[in-house]
């Protein structure tokens, strides 16, 4: 039988002394799931991100991806795990000003071992899909919010990873932006059968999900704040 | 574009931390080499050229670990994308120690040669004294100090905190 893509249980995270999140949560996405994350600003959305992309780890609990408890590998099997198999899309894209918008798109097939000539060509290709072939030599600053927000996705999807993991995809885009954008990530995951886990406020897109996950309100340890 | 080519981009990318860097390596290099061309009249001569070799590679090492913080301070967020993405600890450490010892290699070159210049205009003093070994064991010394700085830095920058790094 094959394994869940994510595999959560009895997840507690930790800020400072103040702030507990998850408050032991257990949630499975199977493989193909497309499941939304969504919850009151503060909840956790994004840190949830960040524990299944293996980038932060859980005060307590495990987190499962692929059947492997993230805390238990080695920096440099998370990072591979990351390069290839996980595309991530977070809040401010995180497009590296220096690169052009091709070459930040090449950037995880550098990490996942991907030859030069497949680099250019799945570059160029993911381009083409977002409409922004033009400005592939172009860098990121000459670029608008919408634009920069597809370069981001086009770059987690470049290594057609099993899972891809949304914090907030289209948060500050225009309707027409997140209009074009919602039928692709439908696809990613009804055509290519990928994982898509989406941390989202937006009603809209929660909608397209086949399940929802609803995050609590953080607890606030009250003896500590006042201590 | 390769890890190679990006590799590049980050050495390349020579701002004013790596000027200084470059500046203050050729200065201690040229120091140590005026320094050591001229042992005591009286005393042990080698005992002298390794106190001063010493002392210029603490110098370099120091130098260059501060100046590669101070780079590594502004390309937090950048280190962070680029672990995020999938980027070993290893590429990191890479262009970090790369960067150094080009900068602590370039500073010790421009040092050796402005140590013999100043050698040999000293020779009106005196009789200057520097010979190949002399040369190259200075540019070892600047070439390990920069290593020896880079390596702290390369090691501090693989293992920063993504999370924190990329949220800033």
């Amino acid at each position: 039988m094959e394994a869940d893509a994510v595999r959560i249980r009895g997840l507690h995270k930790t800020f400072g002394k103040t702030v507990r999140l998850f408050g032991g949560l257990n949630m499975t996405v199977k493989f193909g799931e497309f499941v939304a994350v969504t919850g009151p600003t503060g909840a956790g959305k994004t840190t949830l991100i960040n524990l299944i992309s293996g980038l932060d780890f859980p005060t307590e609990g495990s987190v499962e991806v692929f059947g492997k408890d993230l805390s238990k590998l080695t920096e440099s099997r998370r990072a591979s795990i990351r390069a290839k198999d996980i595309g991530i899309v977070f809040q401010n894209s995180h497009l590296l000003s220096k690169l052009s918008v091709i070459e930040n798109v090449q950037l995880p097939l550098i990490f996942s071992g991907s030859s030069n000539d497949d680099r250019e060509r799945i570059a160029s290709g993911m381009l083409e899909l977002i409409g922004l072939s033009k400005k592939k030599n172009l860098f990121p600053n000459t670029l608008s919010s919408g634009e920069i927000r597809k370069v981001a996705i086009a770059r987690a999807l470049a290594t057609d990873p099993a899972l891809l993991l949304l914090d907030e995809p289209t948060s500050d885009l225009d309707t027409s932006t997140v209009d074009a954008l919602l039928p692709l990530l439908r696809g990613y995951n009804y055509l290519h059968n990928r994982t898509i886990v989406l941390a989202t406020n937006s009603l809209k897109l929660a909608r397209l999900a086949s399940r929802e996950i609803r995050l609590g309100q953080p607890e606030l340890v009250v003896n500590a704040i006042q201590g | 574009m390769n890890t190679t080519d990006l590799l590049f981009r980050y050495i390349k990318d020579v701002g004013v931390e790596s000027s200084i860097g470059i500046i203050g390596a050729a200065m201690s290099i040229a120091v140590c080499l005026i320094a050591a061309s001229r042992p005591p009249m009286e005393g042990n001569g080698s005992t002298y050229q390794f106190a001063v070799s010493s002392m210029a590679f603490l110098v370099v090492a120091c130098l260059l670990s501060l100046c590669m913080m101070s780079e590594l301070f502004l390309k937090r967020q950048e280190i962070g994308i680029l672990r995020e993405l999938g980027a070993g600890r290893r590429v990191v450490m890479t262009i970090f120690l790369s960067k150094s010892i080009l900068v602590g290699g370039l500073g010790s070159v421009i040092g050796v040669l402005l140590g013999c210049v100043f050698t040999i205009i000293m020779h009106v003093f005196g009789q200057p004294y520097y010979s190949e070994e002399l040369i190259l064991g200075t540019l070892t010394v600047g070439s390990a100090g920069s290593i020896a700085g880079g390596l702290y830095v390369a090691i501090r920058a693989s293992r920063l905190n993504i999370v924190e790094t990329i949220r800033e």
